[in-house]
């Protein structure tokens, strides 16, 4: 859903939901400040003078829509104390990898898989689509996965000799590794961003998925001329990609391409898309 | 009403009253909050026509107002310099930074992804809690988190650290014993923004949360610039509000007396012949508000901070480590044959890197 992402959070009207002197909701509703996004980025100044109001109601306003829009405080204590926040990770199957990781996949923020072409980068995502699918005790998530393409098909074959050794090795994972394996074709940046921002959402909210694999990042960059405006989708992709993961609390996988020849694509491509790179683990 | 010599109160119009009042009250000269202070309402309401509750309105406002009185530089300098500054671990960081990252101030910390931007605030958050006996803050943090970057794992292995060292510094000062683990875990605030609106909520509502935790004296925000990389639906408002944020942050610096530590992504600035520069993000509205600007860079396998911007002293560098235990000086065996602090001709000149010669010597 989109207002557990917190977009239209502090776009929409909120006097409603404030507990202050209706007064003051009436001058508020009067001068065209409605939203949160509206009341915080005033100064005091502006809203006096615009509501008419004495600095002593502004001020009972702001505090009101402050305490409103708090997120809630948590001690590191607390946080340390819950495990509620305790990192969790989905396997991958092969315990080097694993350790190297510090448990696996972190589901949390955006993993980024880079490297040259025929490395392995796809065997690693199909192998994570599996694994995640296993239950926690095992190492997964017990959730499904939404599988995003951008280049070539998605390799179903591969992916079907994969499942058959796979439930010889794990007899506990789900009866159907395909059925929870939601495939998204999409060769185009705009595509990939629309998808993002509304088909992705849809989909997290009707089923449970435990991770996002984004096959490839830099392929439909790659394909359109390095401009402002691809920058800047590529800017929103991590953002909302950001957002999904923690407000669905899945994991996501990126894959990126290595570039050798254009230097200066490389500068553009490589400060944009470590954005989204997953600062999760430690040293 | 005679008028004391020098003080003669504020004017009415500065008192935050609405201006159909103040009118009303300039009419009936009454300018000054001296010249209302010692009416009735019943008084004031006959000479200017506003209503009782209008003039109590206008006499509780009156009493409130304060007028601030300027300070002289000697003061300013006395208590500046008595002033703890939060040390980093790392001798060659705090020395640049002029013994820490200072209290009353906004630093920013600049970098690439997975320089140590955030490694830098986990360690300060565990910093300023040091005990006043050992030269500390002795204050708590409020750690504000819009990418989801904090790990409470890393705080507890500074923390550790920390409380090591300072036991093997010794002394038998009560605010010692009081420094462990769980008390610097508790002594950090940590507040999870969603948005640009829950960072301006979270400022704003400081005052509010010093009243329950007074000393607090760290407020660090990781990262300012990662909310503003979205698709606003109207650029007026990004920039509206980033002005807000910008302004909002000065307020715990000055009237609190806190050090604000910001940090920030950096973005490609393109100049002519297509050559590009590696530049912190979110411009010119945003570069004048922090007081200091470190930059965090790779030279090689090895943390280079540089200063961008400082008034105590010139821009130059520092080379640093992130070990288990926080921010620390790079080991003598693998110090660079250019000692510790370099010094730079220009604020702009970076450390060459490997990537900066490629891409200079492709534009040649």
């Amino acid at each position: 859903m989109m207002e557990s992402t917190g977009f239209h959070k502090w776009t929409k009207n909120i006097l409603n939901e404030l507990d202050i002197n209706p007064k003051i909701v009436v001058c508020a509703k009067k001068a065209g400040f409605v939203s949160a996004s509206s009341i915080l980025g005033a100064s005091q100044n502006e809203l006096e003078e615009k509501l008419g109001l004495s600095s002593f109601h502004i001020k009972n306003f702001t505090d009101a829509v402050i305490s409103h829009v708090l997120p809630k405080k948590i001690s590191a204590w607390d946080m340390s104390q819950t495990g509620e926040r305790d990192l969790k990770h989905i396997t991958s199957g092969c315990q080097n990898l694993d350790s190297f990781l510090g448990g696996g996949l972190p589901v949390r923020g955006i993993t980024e898989v880079t490297g040259q072409s025929g490395s392995g980068k796809t065997q690693v995502a199909l192998q994570l689509s599996l694994c995640a699918q296993l239950p926690p005790a095992a190492g997964g998530l017990g959730k499904g996965v939404a599988y995003i393409c951008t280049e070539s098909q998605f390799p179903t074959a591969r992916l079907q000799q994969m499942v058959k050794h796979f439930k010889v090795k794990h007899s506990q994972g789900p009866a159907s590794y395909t059925d929870g394996i939601f495939v998204h074709h999409i060769p185009e940046m705009d595509s990939l961003v629309d998808c993002v921002r509304y088909q992705l959402p849809s989909l997290l909210s009707q089923r449970p998925i435990g991770l996002v694999v984004l096959d490839s990042v830099a392929s439909p960059f790659r394909a359109e001329e390095s401009s402002m405006e691809n920058k800047n989708l590529l800017y929103i992709l991590g953002y909302r990609l950001h957002q999904l993961a923690a407000a669905y609390n899945i994991a996501i996988l990126a894959i990126n391409q290595m570039l050798g020849n254009k230097i200066f694509k490389t500068q553009v491509l490589t400060d944009t898309i470590p954005q989204c790179r997953s600062s999760s683990s430690p040293l | 009403m005679t008028e004391a010599a020098g003080t003669s109160g504020r004017l009415l119009n500065e008192c935050g009253l609405p201006s159909s009042q103040v009118i009303k009250l300039l009419s009936a000269d009454f300018s000054t909050t001296d010249d209302v202070k010692d009416m009735k309402p019943s008084e004031l309401s006959q000479a200017t026509g506003l209503s009782l509750k209008e003039c109590v309105e206008v006499l509780s406002a009156a009493a409130n107002s304060q007028h601030p009185s300027p300070v002289d530089m000697l003061q300013l300098y006395q208590e500046g310099s008595e002033l703890p500054q939060i040390v980093t671990f790392c001798k060659a960081l705090d020395t640049l930074l002029g013994g820490g990252i200072p209290l009353q101030a906004i630093t920013e910390v600049s970098g690439v992804p997975g320089v140590g931007k955030t490694q830098v605030c986990l360690q300060a958050c565990v910093s300023v809690q040091l005990p006043r006996s050992v030269g500390g803050v002795g204050g708590e943090a409020v750690y504000l988190d819009t990418e989801g970057s904090f790990t409470v794992k890393r705080l507890k292995d500074m923390a550790a650290c920390a409380v090591h060292h300072v036991g093997t510094i010794g002394g038998v000062a009560e605010d010692i014993s009081c420094f462990t683990i769980e008390s610097i875990m508790k002594g950090v605030h940590y507040f999870r923004c969603q948005n640009c609106v829950e960072v301006l909520a979270v400022i704003k509502n400081i005052p509010k949360l010093m009243l329950a935790h007074p000393n607090i004296r760290l407020l660090v925000v990781d990262s300012v610039s990662f909310h503003f990389r979205h698709d606003f639906p109207d650029a007026r408002d990004r920039a509206k509000l980033l002005r807000s944020i910008t302004k909002e942050l000065i307020q715990p610096a000055v009237t609190h007396k806190m050090a604000v530590l910001v940090t920030n992504h950096m973005t490609t600035h393109v100049k002519e012949k297509g050559s590009a520069t590696l530049v912190p993000a979110l411009g010119e509205t945003w570069g004048h508000c922090p007081t200091l600007r470190l930059n965090l860079s790779w030279c090689g396998p090895t943390r280079v901070a540089t200063l961008t911007k400082a008034p105590h002293c010139q821009n130059s560098s520092a080379y640093f480590q992130v070990s288990v235990g926080g921010l620390r000086d790079i080991s003598d065996n693998t110090q660079p044959s250019t000692a510790g602090i370099l010094q730079h001709d220009s604020p702009h000149h970076e450390p060459l890197t490997k990537k900066r010669r490629i891409i200079e010597s492709n534009n040649r």
